[in-house]
């Protein structure tokens, strides 16, 4: 590799970086965080990064292309999502594994029938 | 800070090279220090304060050391007294919950009313940093390194960001003569950019995809053979790119600034035995157990009996180091026991030639280690063995099948022909010599450094040219071969990485957070 050659590969790496790392500073005008996160036990930290993260300026768009490349690619929707037929989209939830799960649905069908037999004795 | 996350990649390391590369050489080790403080502090200020007792104690244990003279008495006991302190630090923050758990897990057992204590917060990354000072007070004992006077070069060696939290296990002997003086070449930092984004692109685009997939499998409550197997595999490759990911963002941090770290990864899962893959995998780990447990144990002087003891034993606590969990010190007495037994039958841990048989069947030793190594408690583990070995129904439990994407599919797929392809290549490219040479004699009470480290070619180097003369190595020394040896492979790989970066960042702005499975150890 010559040397022109290696300092383009450097400066492109480089780049993205400065380039990313300026444009993203714009999230933080205007944001300051409550008085509860200290900065001593890293609540702080945690705080800004989480912001920092949610406003990232390619979010946006790096959420939409994998997306699409997910659903060309695949025919799949973005982790989370379950694609239904005429365009609807659905959770994928129920599709975790959860321990004790045949016990949550009975609790649940009960809570259901009990709200059911509510419902028809005031109606 | 996590190097896969925006905050790492776009405001501390771009803030942190400019500073770099604008201070004065004289100045570039202080900064490291401070920005590696920094980096640590953004987990939790207050546990820096610990870290910096830490890195204090070793140093001044390590004048004490080096004051009394090399393995003298008095140089023994201020050895003895800083390491039984590091451990005790290490125990209690690791082992206390899980002590205090399995005592009153007896005492409840027999009636007794069990103690209580709070629980102790595990300080991230203090498994590595324990283990770098205590080699440094044992080198500074055995001789192998003076002990370092210039407190800013220690804590920085100790500090050091790219390896601070998952590794690489660095030894200082390796590193000092790099603080005083390290080139920075374009060529270095170069290579160090692409190291860097092949090991984001590992993390982010494999190893997050595989993630869920073995998540998933193995919290399945009534797993099928087919889950299982699914699991097992998505988890083994899953490992390998997410540690060896880390490591090599690791490594190619330190080309940035002018180091160069030991390498961490030799394609492991080519192996085939047991003692193989030790040889390729977490290197660094394995180095620092030969060198400071297994040979302070005795290695294999004191008769064959003593020498299986003591693999095991230094595979059992290799495992314990991994964290205080039964797991993984069955996975450790897993690997431990393999080892004796390989010693025990005389195998060639160097063969020529790939036996397919031999291979599979280390390779199922491997995977059935880290089933336990990713179980939360021995009843995972059971599970998941349970549906491995029943070879009932081979289809996927319909849970998994609702779940389980192309992508994910696709990309355990491109993870299984990467290792297979970068496996067998370098399986070929490094092949042992043909001539059986005598095995390098380590000494117990010999130097440490009685196995030559690793030494890079120079790109476009034929690796086996250092055996010809003119080259001053030695031919014992391991060379890791340049890695492209023509130019035009190099420039579309570098293109590759280029582009697969920058869609991994994308990836990465798209899934929220992304820690490395290490990160825990």
């Amino acid at each position: 590799m010559t040397r022109s050659l290696r300092i383009l590969y450097i400066a492109l790496f480089l780049l993205t970086l400065f380039a990313l790392g300026v444009w993203s500073t714009r999230s933080f005008f205007g944001f300051n965080t409550s008085a509860e996160t200290t900065v001593l036990n890293g609540r702080w930290t945690k705080a800004v990064e989480t912001h920092y993260d949610a406003e990232f300026p390619i979010k946006r768009l790096g959420t939409n292309l994998w997306a699409a490349l997910d659903f060309k690619l695949f025919n799949e929707g973005r982790p989370g999502v379950v694609l239904g037929r005429d365009q609807w989209l659905y959770s994928d939830e129920e599709f975790n594994p959860i321990v004790n799960e045949e016990l949550n649905l009975q609790g649940n069908y009960a809570l259901v029938e009990g709200v059911r037999q509510t419902l028809k004795a005031k109606a | 800070m996590v190097f896969s996350s925006n905050v790492f990649l776009f405001l501390f390391l771009p803030i942190f090279l400019g500073l770099y590369y604008l201070s004065g050489i004289r100045y570039r080790n202080l900064l490291l220090l401070i920005a590696s403080y920094v980096f640590y502090a953004w987990w939790r200020v207050d546990f820096l304060a610990l870290f910096a007792a830490v890195t204090l104690w070793n140093y001044w244990i390590g004048l004490k050391v080096g004051a009394a003279g090399v393995r003298t008495k008095p140089a023994q006991r201020w050895l003895l007294l800083g390491v039984a302190v590091d451990l005790c630090i290490l125990g209690y923050f690791k082992y206390a919950n899980f002590g205090v758990d399995s005592i009153n897990a007896m005492m409840t057992s027999v009636g007794l009313s069990p103690f209580i204590l709070t629980h102790v917060l595990l300080p991230i990354g203090i498994s590595f940093y324990i283990f770098e000072s205590i080699s440094y007070i044992i080198d500074v004992y055995r001789g192998d390194t003076p002990a370092t006077r210039n407190l800013i070069d220690f804590a920085a060696f100790v500090a050091i960001f790219p390896h601070l939290i998952a590794g690489p296990v660095l030894r200082f002997r390796d590193l000092a003569d790099q603080f005083n003086n390290r080139t920075h070449t374009l060529d270095k930092f170069s290579e160090g950019c692409t190291r860097f984004m092949q090991g984001f692109i590992k993390k982010v685009f494999i190893a997050d995809t595989l993630a869920v997939v073995a998540d998933h499998c193995f919290a399945l409550q009534a797993p099928t053979t087919g889950d299982a197997w699914l699991g097992a595999l998505a988890y083994t490759a899953q490992l390998y790119f997410d540690f060896s990911g880390y490591s090599d963002m690791a490594i190619g941090l330190g080309l940035m600034m002018g180091f160069r770290f030991m390498e961490n990864f030799k394609q492991p899962y080519i192996s085939q035995s047991i003692t193989e893959f030790w040889r390729r995998w977490h290197i660094s780990l394995s180095t620092w157990l030969r060198d400071y447990l297994y040979i302070t144990l005795g290695g294999n002087r004191k008769g064959t009996l003593m020498t299986y003891r003591n693999l095991f034993l230094t595979m059992l606590l290799g495992g314990l180091w991994h964290g205080a969990n039964i797991t993984y010190i069955v996975w450790g007495a897993w690997h431990g026991m393999w080892l004796a037994i390989e010693k025990a039958l005389g195998l060639n841990t160097s063969p020529r030639s790939i036996n397919p048989i031999r291979w599979a069947l280390t390779f199922l030793l491997v995977v059935m280690g880290w089933v336990i190594f990713r179980s939360e408690n021995l009843h995972v583990a059971g599970r998941m063995y349970g549906a491995m070995f029943s070879f009932g129904e081979w289809s996927l439990s319909e849970l998994n099948q609702a779940s389980l994407t192309g992508l994910q599919v696709a990309t355990l797929i491109v993870a299984y022909m990467t290792l297979a392809f970068f496996g067998i290549r370098d399986f070929y490219t490094n092949r042992p010599p043909e001539k059986t040479k005598p095995a390098v004699n380590v000494e117990a009470d010999g130097p440490a450094s009685a196995t030559p480290g690793m030494i890079k070619a120079v790109p476009g180097d034929n690796p086996a040219s250092i055996h010809e003369p003119g080259y001053t190595v030695g031919v014992e020394a391991t060379v890791q071969p340049a890695y492209w040896t023509a130019d035009w492979s190099r420039y579309v790989m570098r293109t590759l990485v280029l582009v697969l970066f920058i869609a991994s960042i994308f990836k990465l702005s798209a899934q929220s957070f992304s820690p490395f499975l290490y990160f825990q150890f």
